[in-house]
């Protein structure tokens, strides 16, 4: 059997490493700045169609399939993983509060249960047919893509903005520009990778003006 | 990328009985499009979820004019017709769609949210299947939105709370046609499970839908009709 390397550095540059890990710790970053939100103020910020997607992305990618940077990134995907599973927690716990029908929360939990496992089922058989890249930034993009789009329409629902946290946006922003840096360098040809990229780095721009504007008026 | 084929019909690659499955679920669409206008002419609202539609006329665009389609040109004017008709239905999403939100501070960015969903769709269904990743006919990308449909619409009879604003014949002729297709799916693509898994998914939340349907109009699902309006109230 082939030695894993801690870091695939006859693969990718060191430019390319540096891109990827400094946007994994971004996000690391984001995912705790919404668990302590879920402590502090019983509040999951992200929403609850992307939690579900992103736990499954983690899931598939940390433990059943393996990404080629080296073991020092596949046990980072193992982090995000583990991180996640607190965030799901804090979900079922806690995120009926994002339904505008508050009578529905019976159904929430099994929905996203359900949830959790179309998704899983989706992203593992996409790999599986050969349509993800070796780090798994197709399906990743696509959900993160899906978690971008949803933020912008749930923060308009909230009546109470206060609980959304800046320093989640920001890095959640930071996480995603640096392994758009990362796909941009490794993956040029791809379009469409390129092009989900795009659009999220849009609404994440978007969302992060938003804020800035919305929420200061909000607790104004 | 998709073969161009300059026959009608492709029945080299295609035999006549399955394109004939094909077009019949392609005709169970052309069913619930001619519903869905007619009752948002009707009600002044419009029940294909705007997530749905933007979706829905970037992928009629993309496979209608940009990329030819490997069952046959036949086929390819039916997309057309596809996209004509959803003309309309877009129509509607700009005059009655903002109805579908509550907010004021939503409602003021629905139109430009929809040209933004509209544009980025269509870049990223062009991508996706100038990358390879769509068959033929372009059913993975057709699959991947029609999956999204089906759920926006459990999750949108369930908010709106008003029942009649929403087609029986809708939820009849559009389950109909995706399971026709779906059929044609596992007979002509049985080495993709990746596309199989979106159309057990997709059928699934349209019986969903349709028992919904039944159940909140008999009012066995008293409990949710009563959540449903607390929630649109």
């Amino acid at each position: 059997m082939e030695h894993e390397p801690l870091i695939n550095t006859a693969k990718y540059g060191t430019l390319e490493l540096l891109f990827f890990a400094a946007g994994g710790l971004a996000w690391a970053l984001a995912y705790m700045g919404v668990l302590r939100e879920i402590v502090r103020k019983n509040f999951v910020e992200i929403p609850a169609t992307a939690v579900c997607a992103n736990i499954a992305w983690e899931f598939t990618w940390g433990l059943v399939y393996r990404t080629d940077l080296g073991a020092l990134f596949a046990w980072g995907y193992r982090l995000w993983f583990a991180l996640d599973v607190f965030i799901v927690w804090g979900l079922l716990r806690y995120g009926v509060r994002h339904l505008a029908t508050p009578r529905l929360r019976d159904y929430f939990r099994l929905s996203v249960v359900l949830a959790i496992l179309g998704f899983g089922a989706a992203i593992y058989l996409l790999v599986r047919q050969g349509y993800d890249t070796s780090t798994g930034l197709v399906s990743g993009y696509m959900a993160t893509l899906l978690m971008s789009a949803l933020y912008v329409p749930q923060f308009f629902r909230e009546r109470d903005r206060t609980p959304y946290s800046p320093f989640v946006a920001w890095c959640k922003l930071l996480g995603n520009g640096l392994v758009i840096g990362f796909c941009v360098l490794v993956y040029p040809e791809n379009h469409f990778l390129q092009a989900l990229c795009a659009i999220t780095l849009v609404l994440d721009v978007y969302y992060v003006v938003l804020f800035h504007t919305r929420r200061v008026s909000s607790a104004g | 990328m998709p073969v161009a084929t300059t026959e009608w019909f492709n029945t080299a690659r295609y035999p006549v009985p399955l394109l004939v499955l094909f077009g019949v679920g392609c005709f169970g669409w052309v069913v619930a499009y001619v519903a869905i206008v007619r009752n948002a002419l009707r009600n002044r609202f419009l029940e294909i979820p705007a997530g749905a539609v933007v979706a829905n006329i970037a992928w009629e665009f993309v496979w209608g004019f940009l990329y030819p389609n490997e069952l046959g040109r036949f086929f390819s004017w039916g997309y057309r017709i596809w996209f004509f008709f959803d003309l309309g239905i877009v129509y509607m999403l700009f005059r009655y769609g903002d109805k579908q939100v509550e907010l004021p501070e939503l409602k003021a960015i629905f139109r430009p949210a929809c040209v933004f969903g509209i544009a980025a769709w269509a870049v990223a269904i062009y991508f996706f299947v100038g990358e390879g990743y769509d068959t033929g006919y372009g059913a993975i990308s057709g699959y991947i939105l029609n999956t999204m449909m089906s759920a926006l619409y459990v999750v949108i009879v369930l908010r709106h709370g008003h029942l009649v604003d929403f087609s029986l014949v809708v939820a009849w002729s559009k389950m109909l046609g995706t399971a026709l297709l779906t059929v044609f799916n596992f007979l002509v693509q049985p080495g993709n499970p990746y596309l199989l898994l979106l159309c057990l998914l997709t059928l699934a939340l349209d019986l969903l839908y349709i028992g919904l349907f039944y159940a909140i109009r008999s009012g066995r699902a008293g409990a949710l009709e009563a959540a449903t309006r607390e929630g649109a109230a």
